[in-house]
């Protein structure tokens, strides 16, 4: 069961008593609500949804042209009033006019208002008088990893043989600046947004990483936050430093628990924290270490400069250190 | 911030109850205080440091699992080729007697093709006839008694739908969804990187790819465009806008100014060519090897399904197991194409009645009149 936590054997009993009404009430949770799908049903009931959702909100999702050498990027018309959710680095400063092109072809044009350079967070705004096909946005802390989204967007540009373009994840991992799916996306999907099974924004794409589990995503909590900012035209903070750097070479332990330490790179972050070759490395920040990919999965979302702790094996003994990672030098 | 997404910390909030609390109370204190942080962590937003299970992800071993009866009946039509003992990619049975469809531009190499069944054997395949336009090749193993797919004929998938990628084994290599409706696939270009010039918006040719049309047939980095096959041109999403009905090897005229003057250009349209130096095509790769052949389709529709260029050549299912295309490219990061049922049908048909001519036109049947 990955959705839930056992609680300790020591409180269990106190816990069971608290939600046995809860319990008892429940009906079997939907499709999308399991762990994981478990019968063809299942899978059926969640294509309705993600059928559903992709007509509701495709017709919202448009592509931004920001003409000169600014390229093509996606977002969302949400609400009533024309506000269009995309990514800072899509729409740089305020106060320009771009290009904004329907799924059906019709060209309409929007004010860049403000964006948030560290969590990637920007708006526009339509000019002229609606209505236009919008979509809803979710509530903040409405999301958790395991939940089905949908993403859409323009990946490319806006391409008129071509209808809005719809993938299927799930979250992965939440953090407060981001949120990772594995709805792969592409350059070019900046700005496109990504949906709860209730076709409501529950992010905006940001960027990707090198693994295909490497999907960032801006939470739509950011948006909440920041909305007066962004409608007051503000730009500001710098983007976050992604990918942080040990600085070591490694190699899948062929017993399964982590990854084994192949060569530490000299007057890197781990050199100066001690680890050495042979170190089985089994946990960092917290987080499991499972191969080679999952390590590159949890470096990706730590940042320079920030200590994360780092459990390793060493001669049969388990360790912590403190590690200070640096930047990629790549 | 914090507000949206409470951080809770038991060891400190208990601590506090400690200075408050008599230590005879401490021990009840704590299990109420767990048993609530406990529930409010279990509610949702203490779930912020986890981390979904691969096994869990949308093509995870877990949600595989529940694919397996779409494949029960489907992955027994099914075969691994071999391309010169070496594993080349899929095929896609169609008839009960050996004849199978595969990628054609991955077997058309082989001195030597093999195919392994979903129930072991390994058998001797011979190529037909190819289409190269849907990069199509007809072949014959050398078996009996085979389950052909069942072509969902004059069905799409919606967009949304699951869509199954069947290996031979019993659950799926791949799922995803319908992500894209049928389109031709054009990746044919001049060859050249443009801007739009500040002063006036006009297109300028920035750079001129090595090995394309447009460096062939002689324009030059500096050049204004023009026209570009009788379109004008003024911007650059005009270029894009002029490109949209030119197919691979057509010869299209380009007119540019240069010191003044316009010069008009013969340029023929080529595929571009997959470059590792190129940031967007290592974006889109990224870990994965794209298929060789990815472009330049007449009818092709998209998934995004993680299908390895290995993967090609096989089907594609609905929930039903019914064949709804095979697949032909892994074309980026999450785009694979799959030649419709209809296409594969009509191109079956082309195929086979090569195949009769040929047979006809060889063997001594033809009785002389």
């Amino acid at each position: 069961m990955p959705r839930f936590r056992t609680p300790p054997a020591g409180v269990t009993a106190a816990f069971a008593l608290l939600l046995f009404p809860a319990f008892v009430a429940a009906d079997e949770p939907a499709a999308h609500d399991k762990p994981a799908p478990e019968s063809l049903d299942d899978l059926l009931a969640i294509q309705a949804r993600v059928e559903a959702v992709t007509d509701q909100t495709a017709a919202a999702t448009v592509s931004l042209d920001l003409g000169f050498f600014g390229g093509s990027g996606s977002g969302v018309v949400i609400g009533d009033e024309g506000y269009i959710l995309t990514a800072a680095h899509v729409i740089g400063d305020p106060g320009n006019v771009i290009q904004v092109r329907f799924p059906d072809g019709t060209v309409q044009t929007a004010e860049t208002l403000g964006s948030d350079q560290t969590s990637d967070a920007g708006l526009a705004k339509l000019q002229g008088d609606g209505p236009w096909p919008s979509v809803e946005m979710a509530d903040p802390g409405s999301v958790e990893p395991g939940d089905w989204v949908v993403s859409l967007g323009h990946p490319g540009g806006y391409d008129p043989d071509r209808n809005v373009v719809v993938r299927l994840g799930r979250i992965l991992r939440i953090r407060q600046l981001i949120i990772q799916s594995d709805c792969s996306l592409i350059g070019g999907d900046s700005g496109g947004p990504l949906f709860n099974l209730d076709g409501q924004v529950i992010g905006i794409h940001s960027r990707i990483g090198t693994s295909e589990r490497l999907n960032m995503h801006i939470p739509i909590a950011v948006y909440h936050e920041v909305w007066d900012q962004l409608i007051d035209s503000e730009r500001w903070g710098r983007p976050i430093e992604s990918g942080a750097f040990l600085g070591f070479y490694f190699a899948p332990d062929p017993q399964g628990r982590g990854v084994v330490v192949d060569r530490v790179m000299r007057r890197s972050a781990a050199a100066k924290a001690g680890i050495k070759r042979r170190d089985i490395i089994t946990r960092i920040a917290d987080q499991p270490v499972r191969d080679e990919d999952g390590l590159r999965e949890i470096m990706a979302l730590e940042q320079p400069g920030e200590q994360v702790t780092v459990t390793v094996i060493r001669g049969g003994k388990e360790l912590q250190l403190d590690v200070t990672p640096g930047k990629d030098p790549r | 911030m914090s507000q949206t997404r409470p951080q809770i910390r038991p060891a400190a909030r208990v601590a506090e109850a400690k200075r408050e609390a008599g230590p005879w109370r401490v021990g009840v204190l704590l299990a109420v205080l767990t048993a609530v942080l406990l529930l409010l962590a279990w509610a949702g937003p203490a779930s912020a440091q986890r981390y979904l299970d691969r096994d869990y992800d949308t093509d995870g071993k877990e949600v595989l699992k529940a694919f397996s009866p779409v494949v029960a009946e489907a992955r027994h039509a099914v075969v691994q080729l071999y391309a010169d003992g070496k594993k080349s990619v899929l095929g896609t049975v169609v008839s009960a007697d050996g004849r199978t469809l595969t990628k054609a531009s991955e077997v058309r190499e082989a001195e030597r093709l093999t195919a392994r069944l979903a129930d072991g054997r390994r058998v001797d395949a011979q190529l037909l006839a190819e289409d190269r336009l849907n990069d199509l090749a007809l072949l014959q193993l050398d078996a009996d008694g085979l389950t052909p797919v069942e072509f969902a004929e004059g069905v799409l998938p919606r967009l949304g739908q699951w869509v199954v990628v069947p290996g031979l084994k019993e659950v799926p290599e791949a799922v995803g969804v319908m992500s894209a409706m049928p389109r031709r696939v054009n990746g044919v270009r001049l060859g050249i990187a443009m801007g739009d010039r500040r002063s006036d918006g006009r297109s300028v040719i920035g750079d001129v790819i090595p090995g394309m049309g447009a460096e062939a047939a002689g324009l030059q980095q500096g050049d204004i465009l023009v026209s570009i096959a009788d379109h004008p041109v003024r911007n650059s999403q005009d270029v894009i806008d002029s490109l949209q009905d030119v197919i691979v090897g057509d010869v299209i005229e380009v007119v540019v100014e240069r010191g003044g003057e316009d010069l008009s250009f013969e340029v023929e349209m080529r595929l571009r060519p997959l470059d590792r130096s190129n940031r967007d095509d290592r974006m889109n790769s990224m870990g994965n090897r794209m298929s060789e052949r990815r472009d330049g389709f007449a009818s092709v529709f998209q998934h995004d399904a993680t299908l390895s260029p290995a993967e090609c050549g096989g089907p594609l299912l609905d929930l039903q197991g019914r064949c709804v295309g095979i697949n032909i490219a892994r074309a980026g990061r999450i785009e694979a194409y799959t030649l419709p049922a209809d296409v594969v049908v009509s191109a079956l048909a082309e195929l086979t009645g090569e195949v009769e001519v040929l047979v006809n036109d060889a063997g001594p049947a033809n009785d002389p009149h």
